[in-house]
């Protein structure tokens, strides 16, 4: 041998992927020069070199072994497998020839006839072998032991029917909640967007988190800078709203979105019937063309197949529409609403009716753009990051340094399901909970049955069956099992769809649709795979470990467990434990939540109150429009509540802006300017304003604290006042009185030294009005009779018929004006409970995962101790005749079971810390390591396990002495 | 080979190596050569695979040598340029060269 030796494995290598004729000669040649110059160089410069042909070669070696046999081989094969009956027959054959030649040949020695066949038959060798010998060379043996093992383990499931559906049912549940959940984790987060090149799509954010205002729009002059500074495809602005559709099959109301004219163009989809607008349409203002949804199409228009260049009235104005979207096509908007937007007009946001530009007068709710291909999303947002601080050097007066303006990049997909991906997780991490627990508890059963088995398997292996195959076909009937909970368990997520659907709560946003497809399907499969696997590996590693001669010597009956085995029991039930206190405790907390937020102290009361929507026209011109002044508003405005007190059951009525509207998503954020301060900043705080009249707070019950609510005579004529809740005092006049101050609300960009101060008159409570979760929210309240919004509310208080009322308000009010749409009627029970939709449904199924686990859990302590209790019956037998008592039996049952649980809960508090910690964000009013929750769920499942073992141990404390002595 | 064909061009180079090394050599020999005529680092895998191919159809053949403690205990085989694969050499050379007269000027740098 020579000094130096080439790298081993690369060797190994060679010898796996060579399968051509000259592969020593190949090897010997590389070996050859290696060694030259490891000798001229030095060895690891040899060893690279090794490697570096080695690596090389691969690809010529695999191609040239192909080209040479390996396919050939395997075609051969392949044929034989699957003529291998006939080609049995072959050989059996022509071995029978042999021998008869070969006993003949004897016989003429002048052997007997028996005789002489015996020794040909020896002479020849083990039939058997040589035949299995023959079919592993030329056949497939890996799929002839499978077939095998699928036929073997098909049998073993249909003799014990009653363990085959235990066990398929669990692993169907924990496969069917996976895949369910799954299914909505394909449907929101995993799909890209539906537009080309989804990933240049970007969401801009304009924060000025020094006046508290996150996401606070962008103005006209920022989106030119945008376009321009060459980070950008394009940039699209867009604003959200809804208008009275008119010129339609019936006058509605519906959300419509002002867009940049290159909305369409940069989200890259194409209409299904028309066109969309011209990127490049100057129009400052709104042009006169509309896209509308394929749903409005078909709603409203009854998919009229000449729908192009027909006419219809938002808001009284005049629009043609140019487009139809495709049905499949959602705004890529952050909420429900936008979502659902069904008609999108072009607007250049810089002409009637928006006021003239300026840096300040951020129009625009949402910026959605298109990065230059190429550019990363880190870089991009680097290079704006720039472009901002050069922006603020060029406009120190638009942007002080206090208002803390930045600009965010967040990828667009991100910026719609964002927001839901905590909670699906842990859905997604509840549910895969239940399938480990599920396939610890069929490993259980499958152990239990495996000591039962114990003597089959060490016949087989006494026989000569090697380990491996053992194992095989143990894991073989572990996947079959798995696999066909798998298909049970889809069969039972096709059946249960309709019904599972219902449950999601609307607001989730979704990509892609709700649906079983083929993704959802594989992760089905894999799932399926992965519990096989899984719960296979513990019966699987004991077969072949088993002591042969004891286990033969224990006669006919089944064999008990060895103690391994009954390691391997015990610690897969404190596993369950601890799994199913984890899942326990997360729903545990998320209840507490729920119940926390459920029960939180509203600040107002929801209670046989009603608020309808009405909308007047707001029309581009304003000299058009009847209700343009607060005082024509108001008359309309006192008439309406007149009618209103009248309605059957309606003790109380009031009227106010829809924002007003409790836990509803109409948000109305001003910028505001406090007397005395408006030199600190040009950059004014926002806040959210409502419009309201007197009877508003009466009817909800916020009580005043301090200071007047508004009267009748708050009108047109008297000096403008406003009432504020406690936070807006806290906020803006911390250790001052808020009484008397005067600020600017003002319309948008109008100058602000033009409007008039507003005197601040009364404060009110704190009420949850925006936020369940957050009571602390500023608001201010105008008076109605001083203002004029057109996005309107009535609210009606009493023994109302939830069912009339709508009808009933729609008469009142369109017998006032015809022209008003009266829309989406509500109680304010049902809105308080739909803002608790999203953690309703979270609770819902975390809950009954919890639960499933706990009955896994139950089973499965059950069933370890119900075999403890039969595997010592013998033993109590003797206890008892011995003179034990049979409560220290009973105890004794208990003592082993309660241990159980007792290792699980200890591992599980663990985990739970370390779950309850991840999901703290999902969690209100409850801190994750809650007590009162940790000690409920521990002592929830120790009382759970405790009356699962106190079936078997009554058993024990039943046994009969007599009989169990006998028993042996 | 038929005439106006060519060698793939790994197949051509190699049986170009064997034909300069007395007709014979074995594969690590041939695959120094290349790389020491033109600098072309060759992977022995891609010499065996091409001297294959070349053995399949007949331009060259082969015959095992005594296995060598150099060689890790491995016999080693020598490649012989059979008749064939001295014709098939010609064809190619007259193909290119008549492919090339008269134009070489066109490519060739001035």
């Amino acid at each position: 041998m020579s000094r130096y030796s080439p790298p081993a494995f690369a060797c190994r290598l060679f010898q796996i992927v060579l399968a051509v004729p000259y592969r020593g000669a190949l090897l010997g040649d590389l070996i050859e020069e290696y060694n030259l110059r490891a000798e001229a160089t030095s060895p690891s410069a040899a060893t690279l070199w090794f490697w570096g042909q080695a690596c090389r070669s691969i690809p010529f070696i695999v191609g040239s072994s192909l080209r040479n046999g390996v396919l050939r081989r395997f075609l051969a094969r392949l044929k034989n497998f699957a003529s291998r009956r006939q080609s049995d027959r072959r050989l059996r054959e022509e071995i029978e020839e042999h021998l008869a030649l070969e006993t003949t040949e004897t016989l003429r020695s002048g052997m007997p006839a028996a005789e002489a066949r015996r020794q040909a038959i020896l002479k020849f060798g083990a039939v058997g072998t040589i035949r299995e010998d023959y079919h592993a060379e030329h056949g497939l043996p890996f799929f002839e032991n499978l077939l095998q093992d699928l036929r073997f383990a098909l049998r073993m499931l249909a003799r014990s029917p009653g363990f085959s559906a235990v066990a398929i049912l669990t692993i169907a549940l924990g496969i069917g909640a996976t895949t369910a959940i799954f299914s909505l984790f394909d449907a929101t987060l995993l799909h890209p967007l539906s537009y080309p090149h989804p990933e240049q799509l970007v969401s801009i954010e304009d924060d000025l988190s020094g006046v508290g205002s996150r996401d606070a729009g962008i103005s006209v002059p920022e989106w030119k800078d945008l376009e321009r500074s060459g980070i950008f495809q394009s940039v699209a602005l867009k604003g959200f709203g809804s208008d009275n559709l008119t010129g339609s099959s019936q006058p509605s109301r519906i959300q419509f979105e002002p867009v940049t004219p290159g909305y369409f163009a940069l989200l890259g989809v194409k209409p299904e019937l028309g066109r969309t607008f011209d990127p490049h349409d100057p129009t400052p203002g709104f042009t006169l063309d509309v896209v509308i949804s394929d749903g409005l199409w078909k709603r409203a228009f009854g998919s009229d197949p000449h729908i192009l260049g027909r006419s219809l009235r938002l808001d009284n104005d005049l629009y043609r529409v140019i487009g139809v979207m495709p049905p499949g096509f959602h705004d890529p908007g952050r909420t429900l609403e936008e979502r659902n937007t069904d008609l999108w007009a072009a607007a250049g946001f810089s002409a009637d009716p928006a006021p003239p530009p300026s840096r300040n007068l951020r129009l625009a709710l949402g910026v959605i753009a298109r990065l230059k291909p190429g550019l990363n999303i880190a870089a991009a947002q680097s290079h704006l990051d720039a472009l901002v601080a050069s922006l603020q050097k060029q406009f120190p007066d638009d942007y002080p340094p206090e208002s803390k303006w930045t600009v965010q990049l967040t990828p667009l997909k991100e910026s719609i399901v964002g927001n839901v991906r905590s909670s699906l997780l842990l859905l997604l991490a509840a549910a895969g909970l239940v399938l480990l627990i599920g396939c610890v508890n069929v490993a259980n059963l499958l152990l239990a049955r495996a000591s039962a088995r114990g003597r089959e398997m060490a016949v087989r292996q006494a026989l000569g069956a090697a380990r491996k195959r053992l194992v095989g076909q143990l894991l073989t009937e572990s996947l079959l099992l798995s696999l066909l909970g798998g298909v049970a368990g889809l069969a039972i997520l096709f059946c249960t769809k309709n019904f599972l659907l219902q449950l999601v709560p609307e607001s989730l946003p979704r990509l892609n649709n709700l649906s079983i497809n083929y993704s959802v399907m594989l992760f089905a499969l894999a799932a399926s795979l992965a519990a096989g696997v899984i719960f296979g590996l513990a019966p699987a590693s004991q077969a072949g470990r088993v002591n042969l001669a004891h286990a033969l010597r224990l006669e006919g009956r089944g064999s008990r467990g060895s103690r391994e085995q009954m390691r391997t029991r015990r610690a897969l039930v404190v596993t369950e434990f601890a799994l199913s206190l984890t899942l326990m405790m997360a729903a545990g907390l998320l209840l507490r939540s729920f119940w926390q937020l459920f029960t939180v102290p509203l600040g107002f009361n929801p209670q046989h109150v009603m608020a309808v929507h009405f909308w007047l026209s707001e029309p581009n011109d304003p000299k058009t429009d009847i209700y343009g002044t607060p005082a024509q508003e108001a008359a309309l405005v006192r008439e309406l509540l007149r009618r209103a007190r009248s309605l059957p059951g309606v003790q109380e009525a009031a009227l106010g802006r829809d924002a007003s509207i409790p836990l509803n998503h109409e948000r109305d954020v001003t910028p505001l300017i406090l007397e005395g301060r408006q030199s600190q900043s040009k950059e004014p705080p926002l806040v959210e304003r409502s419009n309201v009249t007197p009877e508003f707070f009466h009817l909800l019950e916020i009580p005043l604290l301090r200071g007047r609510l508004f009267s009748d005579a708050d009108n047109d004529q008297a000096p403008l006042v406003a009432v504020v809740n406690q936070a807006f005092a806290r906020t803006y006049w911390p250790g001052e009185d808020a009484l008397g101050k005067r600020l600017k609300g003002g319309r948008l960009g109008v100058d602000p030294a033009s409007t008039t101060w507003t005197t601040v008159i009364g404060i009110i409570a704190d009420a949850r009005t925006e936020s369940l979760a957050d009571a602390s929210v500023p608001q201010i309240y105008l008076s109605m009779y001083q203002t004029s919004p057109k996005e309107l509310a009535i609210f009606l208080r009493g023994k109302l018929d939830p069912s009339a009322i709508p009808g009933q308000v729609h008469e009142m009010v369109q017998s006032v004006d015809p022209s008003l749409p009266v829309y989406g009627a509500q109680t304010l029970d049902d809105a308080v409970s739909a803002s608790l939709a999203e953690r309703r449904f979270s609770l819902e199924m975390v809950a009954s995962f919890a639960v499933t686990a706990l009955l896994l859990a139950a089973l499965g302590i059950y069933g370890v101790i119900s075999y403890i209790v039969t595997e010592r019956t013998h033993d109590i037998g003797i206890r008892l005749a011995l003179g034990a008592q049979r409560e220290n039996i009973l105890l004794m049952i208990l003592r082993q079971g309660l241990s159980l649980a007792i290792a699980g809960t200890a591992v599980g508090l663990v985990g739970a810390l370390i779950v309850s910690h991840l999901m703290a964000d999902l969690l209100y009013g409850v801190a994750p390591t809650d007590p009162l929750t940790f000690v409920a769920v521990t002592l929830m499942l120790t009382a759970v396990a405790l009356a699962a073992c106190y079936i078997p141990a009554r058993r024990a404390m039943r046994v009969d002495p007599l009989v169990a002595l006998r028993y042996e | 080979m038929k005439r106006g064909e060519l060698l793939g061009s790994l197949e051509h180079i190699i049986l170009l190596a064997l034909v300069r090394l007395d007709g014979s050599a074995h594969g690590m020999i041939v695959r120094r050569e290349i790389e020491q005529r033109t600098g072309r680092n060759i992977s022995i895998g891609a010499v065996y695979a091409t001297l294959e191919r070349l053995e399949a159809k007949r331009y060259v053949s082969s015959s095992t040598g005594d296995p060598t403690p150099e060689r890790g205990g491995r016999a080693k085989r020598l490649f012989r340029v059979e008749a064939a694969g001295n014709r098939a050499l010609q064809i190619s050379e007259q193909t290119l060269h008549s492919m090339t007269a008269d134009s070489k000027r066109r490519w060739e740098p001035i």
